[in-house]
């Protein structure tokens, strides 16, 4: 019983790890790019879900959109001024500017908001019976709202015409571009989007565990880096399944040896993975959703 | 050619603007170095700190200072990292002008610069360190808060003896203070007959405790005792609400009382049982003055921490008084300190410069801090 | 001479004489301890900068871990000083020994990642690190850091006050710079740089990439290591915040803004950033803000640095290579 309680927290936290591994694998699949400003990005827009929450009162699904849009437009800003004027320069400069920016954002917002936990109000603070067994509501949300949003992208990318796009442009860009694609406008949605499942994340944190503080991005965008590597890094359901994994495996380490060795889980994988399949579990084979 | 020779100017320049900065000795205001976290994770903190310390120092300065001077507080960001305060407590003890220093937060830090204090000799007062290896380290440490040697056996008493409960679970933070603070509760409760059933800490940044109080739930515990700061204790009241564990006290040492933990905590606090030194419904006067004058200038209720802060700045200025300007009189007359009347108790310094406190037992009930009746 | 292309030598001796000369006696001039402290530190970060830019700089290697052999070197020191009463003389050769262990350790599996994996596979041993530090409290004492560190001493004498640390620092740096000089002139070192220019051409005349890189990062971790000590016995205390991620960061900001591939990069970016934080103190709330600019307008503007070789990190992409100035005297035989 105990086992299926660690197992529930581990499948949420999972899925929180999850949503911030997609955007990596849709980041890295379509301009072959890193960011390391991505945590900041989710601390962003669980600072706009606390002030829709906690300020101005309004509903959580309200929150959870005011978190996105906020997320949307950061990341607007971050491709323009990290990615697109460095577009031929490789990697490496770009991820430079990324670890820049996430210094300045980390520090604007200890300035702006002060550096203490800003408390999110509880929802859903019931629980019900499931196989004998107490479950949080708000774990079964969480879950819920997760999955939700995994199924939109997955219609995004596979259904409409700019997610047609960004598959083409994730093949093979030169080849989009001579048929015609807006790279540009192909690149810039991508990280937007992506920038907004880390938003959606940060909100969903903010909720769970009541809380939101500027330096929360540090943790969560570097697990879910080795959530986005575990599955591959160009593969949503490997970075899907990353993501649970790290997240059952952390709970199950905190049960079963010492809660203080928790964070290990996530970079020893990211260590372990790099170092025996660097092409991820799900491989560069299966490319995209 | 001359790029490299024009570098090694730039660079020397550069050294020589620091000295240049070197203080010019003024004769009328007394220094007071602070040494404390403005910004970083204990920025709030140290805030409490600089409110109440502002706060004394207007009603000192109004009443005439020290014999005509007054007294001026320097504020030097550390974050409490302990790298910090050991360059500030270089700053310090070479600035002339500060006759004795209030600081650091946490131990961790007061003992990085423990031994340039004590080489230069010069007071170093810590309102928070409660490390019982701080204040005996040097013959120029002093610490008011007292330590978790006192207060381990006091909160062992409170759970094992008054509230009856033996079997207890222990979840601490995992820093200096959480784990002395769980050391000392650990052998008291121990010594008094309980049974520790499990024993698991969390790091500062941690927010997530559903791993681990699922565990702690499988132990079956009656009791848990939670060395954290008020900060983390609201998330853990939460979560353990959220995850339908109700069947279990929770208690925490004299670091959880503070307005924000209702304020953060809300409903979710009721029930805990806690400790104070400082509890601002004491009728005393000297209280009373402090509570009031703070909430008037801040609007806001006073935390043991601020109330810490202005027993230092006191007992500090009371010492000026006594003995002058120089640092060694300065330490002898601190040393001497017999039943300073503070708003968190009498203040004596031991033979190791430590103070023994005497606390309270609290207990939440409506989302407010009450006494609660000892048998 | 480019500031980049600047070693020590014989040669140019009446360049960097007077410099160090004025080194030498400054602080006979400036006796203020808090000074000197800076000084100090600014030493340390030489070291550490320098080191970085071994694997960075010189080899391409992009380590994002550096942080951690610091940290190795540090904790090494103090355990072996303050449990086994090993003297200063033999606490700084063996933090570094140690560290460079460790980095063996770590180069060996993962040194065939190229780019962002190997960045993120430093990254990962860096976190993994500072929480086995964290935990392994029998032997780190955990988040209550070790204190009690002895001074450095030299046959029972010990340095009591920043005056003689700085001449001891000072001698380290002077040797360290030295000796990367001397490896940056050899053999060796052109390895280094041919791997970073283009490994595929340097492995197709026959050079071991692999064995070089791995003795770019031994080299990189020992110089780390050896810092870590100092720190150990300068400080006195140390705990394992000192070595988070974050450190990792100023060091590589400190070498991207003074410039990587030159010996002089290093140390310029050190000292600059070293004191600039202690002079504008007042402003050290924005100084992540301050950090994270001068980091963006580095890579934007000048992203070899005020030192540093140029097109390392290029922003103009590949087709600039063809443009990068000859980073090498002599002409290739």
């Amino acid at each position: 019983m105990l086992i299926l309680g660690q197992l529930i927290n581990g499948l949420t936290q999972g899925s929180i790890y999850a949503l911030i591994a997609i955007g990596f694998v849709i980041i890295f699949g379509t301009m072959n790019l890193v960011t390391f400003a991505h945590g900041e990005v989710y601390m962003i827009g669980a600072f706009m879900g606390y002030f829709a929450l906690s300020v101005l009162h309004l509903p959580w699904y309200v929150a959870l959109m005011m978190g996105m849009g906020a997320a949307w437009v950061l990341g607007f800003f971050i491709e323009k001024v990290a990615f697109r004027p460095l577009r031929a320069a490789g990697h490496m400069p770009p991820l430079l500017i990324t670890i820049g920016l996430s210094i300045i954002l980390k520090d604007l917002a200890m300035l702006l908001f002060g550096a203490e936990n800003r408390p999110v109000p509880s929802i859903y603070g019931e629980t019900i019976e499931i196989a004998g067994f107490q479950v949080s509501l708000l774990q079964l949300l969480i879950l819920g709202i997760a999955g939700l949003l995994i199924i939109v992208l997955r219609i995004l990318i596979q259904g409409t015409k700019i997610g047609r796009a960004m598959r083409a442009t994730a093949q093979d860009h030169e080849a989009a571009y001579a048929m015609g694609v807006n790279v540009n406008r192909v690149f810039s949605v991508s990280f937007c989007l992506a920038s907004c499942l880390g938003g959606a994340a940060g909100v969903m944190v903010g909720i769970y565990y009541n809380a939101v503080y500027p330096v929360m991005g540090d943790t969560a965008g570097l697990k879910g880096f080795a959530a986005c590597i575990f599955g591959g890094l160009t593969s949503i359901p490997g970075a899907i399944l990353g993501g649970l994994i790290i997240g059952v495996v952390e709970n199950l380490t905190v049960q079963f040896i010492a809660s203080g060795y928790r964070d290990i889980v996530a970079f020893l994988v990211l260590v372990i993975v790099l170092v025996f399949r660097p092409q991820g579990i799900l491989g560069k084979k299966i490319r995209a959703v | 050619m001359g790029k490299e020779k024009i570098a090694g100017i730039v660079v020397l320049s550069f050294l020589f603007l620091l000295f240049g900065g070197a203080p010019v000795c003024s004769k009328e205001p007394i220094h007071i170095g602070v040494s404390g976290p403005l910004t970083g994770t204990y920025a709030e903190y140290g805030q409490n700190w600089k409110k109440a310390m502002d706060l004394g120092l207007e009603w000192i300065n109004a009443a005439g200072g020290v014999k005509g001077r007054p007294i001026e507080l320097i504020y030097t960001d550390t974050k409490s990292d302990p790298k910090e305060s050991a360059a500030v407590a270089h700053k310090y003890t070479t600035d002339k002008r500060i006759v004795s220093t209030i600081g650091d937060f946490t131990s961790t830090a007061c003992m990085a610069a423990q031994p340039i204090y004590d080489r230069a000799g010069m007071v170093q007062l810590s309102p928070t360190a409660s490390h019982p290896k701080f204040a005996p380290g040097s013959i120029w440490s002093f610490g008011i808060i007292g330590t978790q040697a006192g207060e381990g056996p006091f909160m062992a008493r409170y759970a094992v003896k008054q509230l009856g409960k033996k079997r207890i679970a222990v979840l601490y933070i995992n820093n200096d203070w959480g784990i002395v603070t769980k050391d000392f509760f650990i052998k008291a409760a121990k010594e008094m007959g309980a049974e520790i059933l499990a024993v698991e800490a969390f790091f500062e940044a941690d927010k997530d405790f559903t791993g681990v109080l699922t565990k702690l739930r499988g132990v079956k515990p009656e009791l848990l005792y939670i060395p954290a700061m008020y900060n983390e204790m609201s998330l853990i009241a939460k979560q353990k609400e959220k995850l339908g564990w109700m069947d279990v006290l929770v208690m925490g040492p004299g670091s959880l009382y503070s307005p924000k933990l209702l304020e953060i905590g809300g409903a979710s606090v009721n029930g805990l049982y806690t400790s104070a030194v400082f509890f601002p419904k004491d009728p005393r006067p000297e209280v009373q003055k402090f509570v009031k004058g703070f909430e008037d200038k801040y609007k806001a209720s006073p935390n043991m921490f601020a109330a810490i802060a202005y027993d230092g700045i006191n007992i500090m200025t009371e010492v000026l008084r006594k003995a002058g300007t120089d640092r060694k009189a300065i330490r002898d007359e601190l040393a001497k300190t017999k039943d300073f009347p503070g708003v968190t108790g009498k203040i004596t310094f031991t033979e190791q410069r430590d103070v023994l406190k005497d606390y309270r037992h609290l207990v939440i009930k409506n989302q407010e801090f009450t006494l609660f009746e000892t048998k | 001479m480019a500031l980049y292309n600047f070693i020590p030598r014989r040669s140019n001796l009446k360049l960097w004489l007077p410099v160090l000369g004025s080194l030498l006696i400054f602080p006979i001039f400036v006796r203020n301890e808090y000074i000197l402290n800076t000084a100090v530190f600014a030493g340390i970060y030489v070291i550490l900068v320098s080191s970085l830019n071994i694997t960075n700089g010189y080899t391409g290697l992009f380590s994002f871990g550096h942080a951690a052999f610091y940290g190795i070197g540090a904790y090494t020191a103090a355990i072996l000083a303050t449990r086994f009463n090993f003297p200063f003389l033999l606490t700084l050769p063996l933090a570094g020994i140690v560290a460079a262990i460790f980095g063996a350790a770590i180069a060996l599996p993962t040194l065939r990642l190229k780019g962002i994996f190997l960045a993120l596979v430093t990254i990962g041993f860096q976190q993994i690190t500072f929480l086995v530090i964290m935990n392994w409290i029998g032997l780190t004492r955990g988040p209550m850091g070790i204190p009690g560190i002895p001074p450095a001493s030299f046959f029972g004498y010990e340095l009591k006050s920043n005056f003689e640390y700085y001449y001891l620092i000072l001698f380290l740096v002077v040797g360290v710079l030295f000796l990367i000089s001397r490896i940056v002139d050899s053999r060796v070192g052109r390895t280094f740089v041919a791997i970073r220019e283009d490994e595929l051409a340097a492995q197709s005349i026959s050079i071991n990439t692999f064995r070089a890189k791995v003795l770019s990062f031994v080299l990189a971790t020992f110089f780390a290591g050896i810092a870590g000590a100092f720190f150990a016995h300068h400080a006195r205390f140390i705990s394992a915040d000192s070595f988070r991620l974050e450190e990792t960061f100023h060091i590589l900001t400190m070498l991207i803004v003074g410039g990587m591939g030159s010996i002089l990069g290093p140390v310029i970016g050190a000292v600059f950033l070293v004191i600039l934080p202690e002079v504008f103190r007042s402003l050290a709330e924005y100084r992540g803000i301050v950090y994270g600019l001068i980091m963006i307008a580095a890579i934007l503007f000048r992203p070899e640095g005020i030192a540093g070789v140029p097109g390392i990190i290029s922003t103009r992409g590949i087709l600039s290579r063809a443009e990068r100035p000859q980073v090498a005297e002599e002409p290739a035989p």
